[in-house]
């Protein structure tokens, strides 16, 4: 089944045309800037030549009509369109084929994440009406996340508080940490069962998944929780944000920004977000750059820990996203603290496992298996979209 | 030595006379309701409890006069004063032998626990002013933690902002944690390296001993963060405060209230106390059972957490109101921690015995402790400690 994949962010628009049985990608691209001035739109086209040029999206409506223009004007043919929704909210609890009802619930859930699901929506609302007779599925980052147990999902508020605001966890990532378990399950088998998933990205989170059923993860409310990122300060107490407008005298919509926008491995290495910027500023001997990484990689360890005992036990741990494919000093630290659990990382294999898909990276004869795998979520999003339409 | 240990919250004064050398506590009491109407003073002299109604503390200077004066009435001799002081912030690392810096010093970092540091501060003053020629001691909740790794105590937040803010982990029970750690040692013969310890009281929190050495806690800024407690709700998404004042309309204030008074064990089960949440739960109380599992839940997963900041763990340790008293908090915790070596013995672990005592199997691979926390002594010995070696 030919696929269109859209992942609408805050400010871009990426697309993905692939065959779900050939993974072959004929077209792809981004629009950037959407909402701003200086619009770029790239596409690249069944002959791998990419074209880039300046463009103006005042709105996602504009980006989604310009890469379906440019697909219709290139004869590209889709049987289906698959949406990347990053928040599900309180009703989704897998993808849904887009019907009126759902497109309400979608913007009924926005205030939990009023930066995306307005756009994302917008977007889905184009290809409807320009293509009524396509199917469009909508696959939420948070619906795996939805067979959490109530110990892990549940915040200890008031009840009436809860309620009238939704207030839960709801992790993210959902559509990676399931394609990570499908990966691993295909590869390992009978010897996975208890998945430690860890999808650290320039947003990074962690996922127990056990048999297939999430047990929790390290995402909360919002993106914002769990690990230290690129610019999100990951966990800290809560009464910070309190303290910061008692004491500081923001508002609450600067210190929203502040954890969101300026802290994270930006804010500890002084240079970047970029792990990549980082890792040559640690390899100087930077000292702020250093403590970005140890940081990074100890909050990782020590949520992971947690993450573990949700499921009482781990057999396999995977790594996927920009630092969790391509890190391998952060992959060698963080397995070598986990050897009490019988984590046995071979540091060769590790070392050698940077672009060259998925991969085994532990020692034989390791109790539990580590493994690199490159996440996709836009092939998760094109099974989903098949599995939907085709009903299979 | 014979001294007077006071500790001050932020609506009551307790105090205990102990000599250190005997570890006997001759003399304790409390003053209830201070800045309230109506207040309550209690002390207790050889076992018999006196307690007078219809005191008035206005304020703290009040309510430690009133102690000041009955041991005075009843010829007591005191050679020290120790304070146990909440926030510490980031100057103290140690107890420290109070002066005019000192207590400066403890009202500039008040604002990090400004229902506590100030009346503590103005209980000390009080001492200074009235027996000029005795010692005082600070004693502070923060001090164990003040030099745990840089990975552990900083925050990702902007620097400037840190710095000027003094945003950090602080953590606390940090006078629980030194006292634990050194009856580990004595108990162990020096053979635990990798400690957790729980203390579960109203407030809760945990803590990584490395050899004696902090190396993460769970507290954080404030004494909000970390496991769910009573009335607290522990560690959550921190965007959910802004979120809280964007959608519901809560001012700052209000959120920190809720999250600290009104969340916890009471926001899910209607009560802040784990026996009635116990007995709720095997009566059947769907709130009742759904608090308590997470409580349990979410200790285990920080038990896991701390175990990771020292990449192991040989001892665990249950402390403080719940965990030295309440057997099914120490059962549920061991049992979603048995895949890490925590074989608890259950028989040993439903006993109620005097003082400390081992309640996991001879062949666990992690020893598991009840060990009954004595702040109070461990600030006494500090005042020995600091005032003799003057």
């Amino acid at each position: 089944m030919n696929v269109l994949v859209v992942n609408a962010g805050s400010s871009s628009l990426k697309y993905q045309l692939l065959d779900t049985e050939t993974r072959q990608i004929s077209a792809k691209g981004n629009c950037e800037r959407i909402g701003l001035d200086r619009g770029i739109f790239t596409h690249t086209g069944r002959d791998g030549v990419k074209t880039s040029e300046d463009a103006l999206f005042p709105d996602h409506r504009s980006a989604i009509a310009r890469v379906l223009s440019v697909l219709a004007e290139g004869d590209y043919e889709f049987d289906g369109i698959g949406h990347r929704i990053v928040q599900g909210g309180w009703y989704f609890d897998d993808s849904a084929l887009v019907d009126d009802d759902v497109m309400a619930k979608i913007l009924e859930v926005a205030p939990l994440a009023p930066l995306h699901n307005y756009g994302e929506a917008a977007a889905i609302g184009y290809c409807r009406e320009k293509y009524p007779d396509l199917p469009n599925v909508a696959v939420f980052d948070t619906s795996f996340h939805m067979s959490m147990p109530e110990v892990a999902y549940t915040y200890a508020l008031p009840k009436d508080v809860r309620e009238r605001y939704h207030i839960r966890k709801y992790g993210a990532h959902g559509t990676s940490h399931r394609y990570e378990w499908m990966v691993a399950k295909e590869m390992l088998g009978d010897f996975c069962h208890r998945l430690l998933s860890c999808h650290l990205g320039n947003g990074a989170s962690l996922c127990a998944i056990e048999d297939g059923v999430c047990r929790d993860t390290t995402m909360g409310l919002t993106p914002l929780d769990g690990l230290m990122m690129g610019t999100r300060c990951g966990s800290i107490d809560p009464a910070t944000v309190c303290y910061l407008q008692r004491e500081g005298g923001y508002t609450y919509d600067e210190v929203d920004e502040m954890m969101n926008k300026q802290s994270g491995l930006l804010a500890i290495s002084g240079i970047s977000s970029d792990a990549r910027d980082i890792r040559n500023g640690a390899n100087q001997g930077d000292e702020n750059c250093l403590l970005a990484f140890d940081m990074f990689a100890y909050k990782a360890m020590l949520q992971a820990g947690a993450m573990i005992a949700s499921m009482a036990g781990v057999d396999t741990i995977t790594f996927t996203a920009g630092i969790g494919e391509n890190d391998w000093t952060i992959r060698q630290a963080f397995c070598e603290c986990f050897d009490w659990l019988g984590v046995r990382i071979d540091r060769e294999r590790n070392q050698a496992a940077v672009g060259n898909g998925a991969q085994v990276i532990s020692a034989a004869g390791s109790p539990v298996t580590v493994m690199v795998i490159p996440t996709d979520e836009e092939y998760m999003i094109a099974l989903d979209v098949k599995r939907l339409v085709e009903g299979c | 030595m014979n001294v007077l240990v006071v500790n001050a919250g932020s609506s009551t004064l307790k105090y205990q006379l102990i000599d250190t050398k005997t570890h006997k506590v001759s003399a304790k009491g409390s003053c209830e309701r201070v800045g309230f109407s109506g207040g309550t003073f209690t002390h207790t002299a050889n076992g018999e409890p006196k307690v007078t109604d219809s005191v008035e503390f206005p304020d703290h200077k009040a309510a430690i006069e009133v102690v000041l004066k009955d041991l005075e009435a009843h010829n007591v001799k005191i050679d020290g004063i120790g304070h146990r002081i909440v926030q510490g912030g980031w100057y103290f690392g140690d107890s420290t032998l109070v002066d005019a810096d000192i207590l400066a010093k403890i009202r500039e970092v008040a604002p990090l626990a400004p229902l506590h540091n100030n009346p503590e501060a103005n209980v000390i003053e009080f001492c200074l002013e009235q027996y000029p020629e005795l010692p005082n001691v600070t004693v502070y909740d923060t001090a164990f933690h003040f030099d745990m790794p840089k990975v552990a105590q900083t925050y990702a937040l902007p620097q400037d902002v840190c710095e000027k803010l003094h945003i950090r982990k602080y953590g606390a029970h940090g006078t629980s944690y030194r006292y634990i750690s050194q009856k580990v040692a004595e108990m162990t013969n020096g053979a635990a390296h990798k400690v957790v310890v729980c203390h579960i009281g109203s407030g809760a929190s945990l803590c990584a001993i490395e050899d004696g050495k902090c190396m993460d806690t769970t507290m954080g800024l404030t004494p909000l963060d970390g496991v769910m407690m009573g009335t607290r709700c522990g560690s959550i998404d921190p965007a959910t405060v802004c979120y809280l004042q964007r959608e519901g309309g809560y001012t700052f204030d209000e959120v920190d209230d809720m999250m600290n008074k009104k969340s916890g064990l009471l926001a899910i089960s209607g009560t802040n106390d784990v026996r009635d949440v116990e007995e709720g739960a095997a009566a059947g109380d769907e709130g009742c059972a759904l608090a308590f599992d997470m409580f349990v839940y979410k200790i285990a997963t920080k038990v896991a957490e701390m175990a990771t900041a020292m990449c192991g763990m040989d001892t665990l340790v249950f402390t403080a109101g719940i965990g030295e008293h309440a057997p099914a908090v120490r059962a549920g915790v061991a049992d979603r921690l048995a895949w890490m070596g925590v074989h608890m013995d259950h028989a040993k672990n439903a006993l109620r015995a005097e003082g400390a005592w081992c309640l996991s199997t001879p062949d666990s691979p992690v020893a598991v402790y009840v060990i009954p926390t004595d702040e109070e002594y461990m600030i006494a010995s500090d005042v020995e400690r600091i005032v003799g070696s003057k």
